[in-house]
């Protein structure tokens, strides 16, 4: 018999206690399985809700995208009778009151004319008004339901004569872009929205997950130790008939990684079963929906985490109390 | 101590993570909050804003305010826009450590400090925001950075119609409103009954009698021939009662909706009125009707008497003149006011928020004596009242609207006039949005187990099962301390120490080291979570959470001390057995 068997045969005696080793690593991993799968369930829900929803009708970037026609808008602030608005020069008004579904009451400003948004009218109540001591005359009101209701529309011309710090930025219609761009906002935003949460979400799962291995690691490290200090009558037996420590440790090996994948199996069976059942359960009972934890993406990448964090823990554990006995022979 | 540490941290970033879910999902309140009976959340709750101008004015209650939350992206960051009123956001200057707070509604934002660190906002920065369901864009000029100490360091606080715009709402809707000085109970006691509101009107024309909420809206109407009784059944609500013709739109009365109510109003347009002028015989009393028709008053009793057909009067005293409507009875005291007393600003606009100007304002003292009457021909107009009960009264045609007032509490008064309804006979039948008070700790789980299915006790019961893992953690690590001191036992066993002493001597200096490792590994765990800024790493909805302190070492330590007796039980167990 190698030594390898002997060593796996005296395991499943009981000489080497590895029970707690297997169902502990397993909880541990369950845990993590458990939880990504329920949590990345109800984000895949999520994003098949974002993309049913309607799609962003007006996108803004402060780069000017290649391939389409894009409204350049430059933006800027000031104060009028005591009130904060916005000041929008661009060149072609009227398309930029189609992008954003706006009615205008009046005509299009010209030189020293002005639209002014239907929010601030009760601030402008006379037909002319200054910025900077530049005087315009209110050609028309916007009806707006976005930022042009609180905005003075300008031509760009008459934009030179007014001294002001302008952000560029362009607008477009997304439906009518040949390609995508990079783009700043775009709206509706229920999209990046829900792509955000699900940034935050993982954030907070990453760092969990990152505990809990270490734990995993470290539970593993020390379970093998005790089991190895538990077991010394066999391994002081082994050494005392000569066996190599080279080949006890090849044993070790074996025995680790055969209790790492068990526990993985465990762990991953654990975790996928044991929450379905947690969360059928708890719909029977609390009279709540059924969510199916999901089999997510990197559930591979997980077992392999686990996996190696349990192998290492248990080989380094098992190697650690081996040596212990081995000087003390 | 690696695995205590390891603990703390768990537990602090579990804590964390859990307290700001629950703040997102409670609106950041810690007072009794509306929402919508049936809404997933705060954030897709619909609650009219009426319900505010009506709470406000309920003596029980001492605070009230209307928010709107939106859930939105800035940077690819998500946070929260919560819109409130210009008054709350200006007391807001109070916590103000960048920046200034204008005193009007515009496009600007209040950015809490959490998130101004959070998505690098700075003051004069110009931030684009967009709404989640509607193609509406808002640029915003980050007015100031405010320090609150609660939840709203991690939101941007805009004023309320920005926030309607953002969140895609009405202007008559918000989110939510919070409420101070009644309990949740009682709240849903007062919002989800049906009172009758019963009108005995003496009115002489025929016209409509309609229902106006407190902003205005039409909420319900009935004919009417002459003088009769109408009954109403409405929920609670500050309403106002209306006549209508063709020609003229009346507010008669105001009644706060709180129980089954009675009232009566008066309205004439048709018979002759009596208009009583508290003057001398010796004064000259010259009263003229539009058309410049004199008309002659009779001196009685100490004052002089006019009878005249409804309309606007101008009546002349001395050398003053004033304009009086008379639409029923009316006492003019000429002396009732002398420029003393507190400088109160009407302004009048029209229902679109538009201003309004050339009005005739009125104003009644408590007992229905008409004290001063002026024509103004702006939109605005300054008076002085000592401190008392007025009601205002704004003539405007074909407007007659009128308010009560509390002199020096309320000092700048905005009069808003109604929309004339053009068929009253058609106000669509209201469907009012049942709502529902919670406490601030309710909100949470009410949307857990509505939007997530997840009750709290499901929450509790995973958050024990975590920490019964953290205790087999620390469990295996304890008992591989006395696994490893197994040698040094057996010797102490064999120079005689018993289970006792053995117990004392080596479990309590144990049990020390377990506790100064739980308090080592909260500091440790604290020094970690601040210098990371896990604060502003680990949001929920752009929410994050300072560190637990307290909760962690409590729990760290529990955890520590459950594992410590657990294997200290074992080694009693083993000792028992002859094998330490």
């Amino acid at each position: 018999m190698s030594f390898p068997l002997l060593v796996l045969s005296a395991t499943s005696r009981g000489e080497i206690k590895v029970k707690y080793l297997l169902i502990t690593a397993a909880i541990l991993l369950a845990l993590i399985i458990g939880m990504k799968g329920m949590i990345e369930a109800y984000m895949e829900n999520v994003q098949i809700i974002t993309k049913i929803s309607k799609g962003a009708e007006i996108e803004v970037s402060s780069s000017k995208p290649d391939s389409t026609e894009a409204i350049m808008v430059n933006i800027s602030y000031a104060k009028i009778h005591e009130t904060e608005v916005i000041i929008v020069s661009v060149d072609d008004v009227m398309s930029y009151l189609t992008l954003h579904k706006a009615t205008l009451r009046g005509s299009p400003p010209g030189h020293h004319e002005a639209l002014i948004g239907c929010n601030i009218r009760q601030y402008l109540p006379s037909d002319t008004f200054s910025i900077n001591n530049v005087t315009f005359n209110i050609s028309g009101i916007v009806i707006a339901n976005d930022y042009l209701s609180y905005s003075i529309i300008i031509s760009t011309n008459s934009a030179q004569l007014l001294a002001l710090n302008w952000i560029t930025v362009y607008e477009w219609n997304p439906s009518q872009a040949n390609d995508s761009h990079e783009i700043s906002v775009a709206a509706p935003s229920l999209p990046n929205i829900m792509n955000s949460i699900t940034i935050e979400v993982r954030n907070t799962l990453f760092f969990i997950s990152a505990i809990i291995y270490t734990m995993i690691c470290i539970t593993s490290f020390f379970l093998a130790n005790s089991a190895s200090l538990e077991s010394q009558y066999m391994f002081k037996v082994l050494i005392s008939i000569g066996t190599p420590l080279k080949r006890l440790i090849t044993s070790l090996i074996t025995l680790a990684t055969i209790l790492a994948i068990l526990s993985t199996i465990f762990g991953l069976a654990l975790g996928i079963f044991a929450s379905s059942l947690i969360s059928a359960t708890v719909s029977i009972f609390f009279k709540l929906p059924y969510i199916r934890p999901a089999i997510y993406d990197h559930l591979a990448f997980d077992a392999s985490l686990g996996f190696t964090m349990t192998f290492l823990g248990f080989l380094s554990g098992f190697l650690r109390g081996l040596m212990r006995v081995a000087s003390r022979v | 101590m690696l695995t205590s540490y390891l603990l703390a941290q768990f537990i602090a970033i579990s804590l964390t993570s859990w307290e700001a879910l629950n703040v997102a999902l409670s609106a950041g309140t810690d007072q009794t909050l509306i929402m919508e009976e049936g809404a997933r959340s705060v954030f897709t709750s619909h609650v009219p804003l009426s319900l505010y101008e009506s709470l406000r004015r309920y003596p029980n209650i001492t605070a009230c305010e209307p928010f709107t939350l939106t859930p939105t992206s800035i940077q690819n960051k998500t946070v929260i826009i919560r819109g409130a009123s210009i008054e709350y956001l200006t007391a807001c200057s109070k916590r103000l450590i960048r920046g200034k707070i204008p005193n009007r509604e515009g496009p600007w934002a209040i950015a809490g400090i959490k998130a101004a660190k959070r998505l690098n906002l700075k003051v004069n920065d110009c931030v684009a925001v967009a709404s989640p369901l509607r193609p509406t864009i808002m640029y915003l000029k980050i007015a100031g950075i405010c320090a609150f100490g609660d939840p709203r360091d991690y939101e941007v606080l805009v004023p309320l119609p920005i926030g309607q715009k953002i969140a895609g709402l009405p202007e008559t809707v918000v989110s939510i409103i919070t409420v101070e000085g009644i309990d949740a109970k009682s709240l849903a006691n007062l919002l989800n009954q049906k009172m009758k509101l019963i009108i005995h009107c003496n009115i002489d024309v025929r016209g409509w009698i309609l229902i106006l909420d407190s902003l205005n809206m039409p909420v319900s109407s009935q004919m009417i021939e002459g003088p009769s009784t109408l009954n109403f059944t409405l929920p609670f609500g500050y309403y106002k009662v209306a006549y209508q013709s063709s020609s003229v739109l009346s507010i008669l009365t105001e009644v706060l909706l709180t129980s089954n109510t009675s009232i009566n109003v008066e309205f004439f347009l048709g018979s002759t009125r009596t208009l009583k002028v508290l003057a001398s015989k010796e004064d000259t009393v010259i009263l003229q009707n539009k058309t410049g028709s004199q008309i002659h008053g009779i001196w009685s009793n100490g004052s002089w008497i006019f009878l005249v057909k409804p309309g606007v009067y101008t009546l002349q005293i001395n050398d003053k003149s004033y304009e009086v409507p008379i639409f029923g009875n009316t006492t003019f005291d000429p002396k009732g006011l002398e420029n003393v007393g507190y400088k109160v600003t009407i302004k009048v606009v029209s229902w679109n928020g538009s201003e309004v100007s050339d009005f005739l304002l009125i104003v009644e003292d408590k007992e229905g004596n008409v004290v001063t009457t002026l024509r103004e021909l702006s939109h605005q107009v300054s008076i002085k009242l000592p401190e008392g009960p007025y009601h205002v009264r704004i003539y405007k045609s074909p407007y007659f609207v009128s308010t009560w007032i509390d002199v020096p509490k309320q000092t700048n008064i905005v009069i808003k006039l109604p929309k004339m309804i053009s068929n009253p006979e058609k106000i669509p039948y209201r469907i009012y949005t049942s709502l529902k008070p919670l406490m601030p700790e309710e909100a949470g789980s009410y949307t857990l187990q509505a939007f997530m299915s997840l009750t709290t006790s499901y929450i509790a019961a995973a958050i024990t099962f975590l920490l019964s893992l953290s205790v087999i953690a620390c469990f295996v690590v304890q008992r591989h301390f006395y696994l490893s001191i197994s040698d040094k036992i057996k010797i102490l066993q064999t120079i005689g120490f018993s289970r006792g002493k053995l117990i004392t001597n080596i479990g309590t200096a144990h049990l020390l080291l377990s506790l100064i490792s739980a308090i080592t590994s909260t500091i440790i765990a604290w020094a970690v979570f601040t210098l990371t800024k896990l604060d502003l790493i680990l949001t929920i909805m752009g929410y994050g959470a300072d560190f637990p302190a307290t909760k962690t070492l409590l729990l760290t330590t529990l955890s520590v001390f459950v594992s410590w007796l657990t294997s200290i039980l074992w080694l009693i167990k083993r000792i028992e057995e002859g094998k330490p």
